[in-house]
């Protein structure tokens, strides 16, 4: 793998990986440092990486990392709100309460949710990624990705619906 | 009812939330490329076949085998007109004479000590297991002592210096050596043993003394010393008693050859005498 091919998986991975160890960890700085690591350890291979593969290689690195931070710290989320809100929503004072008050609810819930159905359920919803993809990238079955959805959903269902 | 909107509210939110930044990716990347710079140069490595680096790891055992079971050891030889003088592992010391040969194995050197020797060697050997001398035509064994075994073509002579020696020839005869004493290969018989002159050791010294030795064993002693050619023109089946050192080549050819009344012409290294 050269220099500019390894930027290419750069900038195209960065943000999933980071995401990806995010929803697990609960922790941007840490999981800032783990990409960082994650990319680091891609690059030191770069002589055995195969693009096709690099990334799954990508994952299971990040995956490893994540796995030696587990129980570290409480997961924390505090998600940011995306910057295109439609202008008109925007200024509607009542949708933009609403908005904050699941945004608090729901980072509640996932902090809440085990680990593999928060990363698979945020890897959906938030990165937009399908199924087939999730799957790729965590190296399991499409069926799985699937059940933990369904668990994912189910669990925040059952969150008690409690005021702020 | 409400609380199921409220919950798919959640989840329909969640797509319009992001992860927050620390760092934004440019920043990473900055961060990212300072270390790569930071990377120590490594060794290159291969990707070898995998059926290749089977072989090569067969080979490689093969190898390891064969240098503990089949090949010979090391090996320490010396050419003509050199001397050497080395340490075994135990401590054991070797004098090898010109045009000589040993060959030990140092891995398992206090497990087995057995050397084989071609030529000539004075050997002081450190108290410990038997240490045993193979030459072709006959061994000794001793377990700590100092002797010295000349064994050229068809000359096996152990000369037993202190402690004592088993010698045995290649018919499972044994003679015992006590320190002083010698023995010698003779009509494929080992004598009787009798007293060792200390002149057989002088060679050490490059000092080379011959008594009632057949002459041809004088010429060969001068080629191994000097690495010289000794062309004899005339046969001689003459006995020699006399002395030769090996400071000058003149002087020992003048020792060797006038005694025995023969003219001798030098051309470099190629002797011819007549």
């Amino acid at each position: 793998m050269e220099l500019h091919e390894f930027k290419d998986t750069f900038d195209r991975y960065y943000h999933p990986v980071k995401n990806f160890l995010y929803y697990k960890l609960g922790d941007v700085a840490l999981a800032e440092d783990l990409v960082q690591e994650v990319f680091l350890k891609t690059w030191e291979k770069r002589d055995s990486v195969r693009l096709e593969t690099v990334k799954s290689l990508l994952y299971t690195i990040a995956s490893n990392l994540a796995n030696n931070h587990f129980g570290s710290a409480r997961a924390r989320f505090e998600f940011e709100l995306k910057e295109n809100i439609p202008h008109s929503t925007q200024e509607n004072p009542q949708y933009l309460l609403e908005n904050m008050e699941f945004k608090t609810r729901l980072e509640k819930a996932l902090a809440d949710l085990p680990e593999n159905q928060r990363t698979v359920f945020l890897m959906s919803r938030m990165d937009d990624l399908t199924y087939t993809e999730i799957a790729e990238r965590l190296k399991i079955s499409v069926k799985t990705v699937e059940k933990r959805m369904h668990e994912a959903l189910g669990f925040l269902r059952n969150v008690p619906d409690q005021k702020i | 009812m409400e609380e199921k909107d409220n919950i798919d509210k959640i989840i329909e939110s969640a797509s319009r939330l992001k992860v927050p930044e620390g760092r934004s990716k440019e920043e990473a990347w900055n961060l990212l490329q300072k270390k790569i710079e930071l990377e120590k140069p490594r060794a290159k490595t291969f990707t070898l076949h995998p059926y290749l680096s089977m072989g090569i790891a067969a080979g490689l055992t093969l190898l390891v085998v064969a240098y503990f079971f089949l090949l010979p050891g090391e090996t320490l030889s010396t050419p003509r007109g050199e001397h050497l003088a080395f340490t075994l592992p135990d401590a054991s010391a070797i004098s090898l004479n010109a045009e000589s040969e040993i060959r030990y194995h140092p891995r398992n050197w206090d497990k087995n000590r057995t050397l084989k020797l071609k030529g000539e060697a004075f050997f002081e050997v450190t108290a410990g297991s038997t240490f045993i001398v193979e030459t072709g035509l006959g061994s000794i064994e001793v377990i700590g002592t100092s002797f010295n075994v000349n064994n050229r073509e068809n000359s096996f002579e152990v000369s037993c210096f202190s402690g004592s020696v088993h010698v045995n020839d290649k018919n499972e005869n044994v003679v015992v050596l006590k320190a002083g004493e010698f023995t010698q290969l003779r009509n494929k018989k080992l004598s009787f043993p009798a007293h060792a002159d200390e002149k057989k050791l002088s060679w050490r010294m490059g000092e080379f003394h011959f008594e009632n030795t057949p002459f041809k064993n004088v010429i060969d002693e001068l080629e191994r010393q000097f690495d010289i050619k000794i062309e004899m023109k005339i046969a001689s089946d003459r006995m020699y008693t006399g002395y030769f050192n090996t400071k000058n080549l003149g002087e020992a050819l003048q020792l060797v050859f006038t005694p025995m009344g023969l003219h001798y012409t030098a051309d470099g290294k190629k002797i011819t005498v007549q």
